[in-house]
């Protein structure tokens, strides 16, 4: 499903991963456990190819880093939802819009549409906020948009990047849950933290990253 | 229409309400620097038409001798259309002349002289090809040796002054014309920049949820679009009644320059599409 084979990510001359061979399977609970400056965001960036490794391969399905081309690289991301621990909303919008804007890229029809983002924004508890505008959300409540616009696409993996990392200790909590209940239906995640009580919420295997290097 | 074409259109429209003041400066530019493009376009056609007329105006006069008869007249007549590069012989009479001269001057200078000292003339008008310094001169020349010609007269500073400034005159219009496109291309295309530089976080969040590049860029084009229609339209609109109004005041001396004045609408749209694609290039990279 997603796998590393012996990535390399260099920058200038400092290299920010090395050697880095990781398999996920379908449906696993994976944490990326590491303090800030581990390489954890790179790791992530580089799984849906935000970024391409400097050595070595990333797959994700049938995506290949070595061969994929320029105009591929959406279609890539469409099967793999993204959580931001910035959250990486459009500000300008309303929390529908935000949702929507991931299934108009695929071209979905705007009946399908509104039913997946309704279905969508009641799983993460926001189906009463659907017209608010993003700047008039609290920073749980725009982490809930943030994994719901990931989820609408139904993605086969979700990877979350430290979020919970701008979050108080309640929104945290509601995040993780929504996670494990994401998971338990099915959906692989692979989530980067730098909190030791995050991964104790939703068991799962735990990759520990420390200067770059996989230490488990 | 594709679903996402509907969209894209919808999405275009709503950018203008969603960057409101990046969008009412990009128009207010667009407007503001089309209108003096466009006002210069219709004072350097004016100045073109005024010196094309006053050309036309410059013709070889030629006065002939009181005792000739009609046959005599008919025959000089044909001996100067047949001349090569002549355009057209107008003859006018010792009557003719006079009815000009009392028209302009009024009657009582000619009463008080008692008869009609006017003679008869030719008014010649060459070719434009040939309305030049030496075949007017050589036709001066030839006028003058015929049978029956008193005296040949055309400006001959008039025609030096003019050849001498037309060049600069013209030449110059274009050149300003020129630097003034230029100028209004590189504010309306950093304008647009600004506006989409403004909007750069939004594209790369866009990018980050499996935009394509064509979805991302055709409501920004729009919009790009929309500012350069409503920009490029005000100015139009201003040019064409300042036309209108200086039409009222000056009809006699101006040509109707009307279809000039939607040149700006024009410019508006072209360079709001390109403005905003090039705009969007840097974005879309990755």
């Amino acid at each position: 499903m997603i796998e590393l084979c012996n990535v390399w990510y260099i920058l200038e001359k400092h290299p920010i991963l090395e050697d880095i061979t990781i398999h996920i399977k379908p449906g696993e609970m994976v944490y990326l456990f590491g303090p800030s400056g581990a390489g954890k965001s790179t790791l992530l960036r580089l799984a849906h190819m935000e970024i391409m490794p400097t050595r070595g391969m990333v797959r994700v399905a049938d995506f290949n880093s070595s061969r994929i081309t320029k105009d591929e690289i959406p279609f890539l991301r469409r099967k793999v939802g993204v959580v931001f621990q910035d959250f990486k909303l459009l500000p300008d919008r309303d929390v529908f819009d935000n949702v929507s804007f991931a299934l108009w890229a695929t071209g979905v029809p705007y009946r399908k549409i509104k039913k997946r983002v309704l279905q969508v924004l009641a799983e993460v508890g926001l189906s009463h906020k659907r017209y608010a505008m993003i700047k008039t959300l609290s920073g749980g409540e725009q982490q809930r948009v943030c994994m719901a616009r990931a989820l609408a696409n139904e993605p086969f993996i979700l990877l979350a990047d430290e979020p919970t990392g701008n979050l108080d200790d309640e929104s945290s909590r509601d995040i993780l849950t929504l996670l494990g209940r994401i998971n338990r239906r099915g959906t692989a995640i692979l989530m980067a933290t730098h909190k030791e009580d995050a991964i104790h919420q939703i068991p799962g295997r735990i990759l520990r990253l420390k200067e770059g290097k996989l230490m488990s | 229409m594709s679903l996402n074409f509907v969209y894209s259109i919808k999405e275009g429209v709503i950018g203008l309400r969603r960057t409101r003041l990046a969008s009412a400066i990009t128009i207010s530019t667009i407007a503001v620097s089309l209108t003096l493009f466009g006002l210069l376009l219709v004072v350097s056609f004016h100045v073109r038409q005024f010196v094309e007329q006053f050309q036309d105006r410059i013709y070889v006069e030629v006065f002939i001798d009181t005792s000739l008869d009609e046959t005599e007249v008919a025959s000089l007549k044909k001996q100067f259309e047949d001349y090569s590069g002549i355009e057209s012989v107008y003859f006018v009479s010792k009557e003719d002349a006079l009815a000009r001269f009392e028209e302009e001057f009024g009657k009582e200078m000619i009463e008080a002289i008692g008869e009609n000292p006017l003679p008869s003339s030719f008014q010649i008008q060459l070719q434009k090809s040939h309305r030049t310094g030496s075949d007017l001169e050589t036709f001066a020349q030839y006028a003058q040796s015929q049978h029956g010609v008193d005296e040949v007269i055309y400006h001959k500073r008039l025609f030096q002054l003019l050849k001498q400034y037309k060049l600069v005159i013209l030449s110059g219009g274009l050149i300003l014309i020129a630097m003034v496109f230029f100028s209004t291309i590189f504010l309306i295309a950093n304008t647009l920049r600004l506006t989409i530089f403004s909007q750069k976080e939004i594209i790369h969040n866009m990018i980050l949820v499996g935009a394509t590049n064509s979805f991302i860029r055709r409501p920004y084009v729009i919009q790009g679009v929309l500012q350069g229609v409503i920009g490029g339209g005000i100015a139009s609109l201003i040019v064409l009644a300042l036309i209108k109004g200086a039409a009222l005041r000056f009809s006699a001396v101006l040509h109707d320059a009307s279809a000039l004045a939607w040149i700006p609408c024009g410019i508006g749209v072209v360079f709001g599409y390109i403005g905003s694609r090039r705009g969007l290039t840097k974005f879309l990279k990755t």
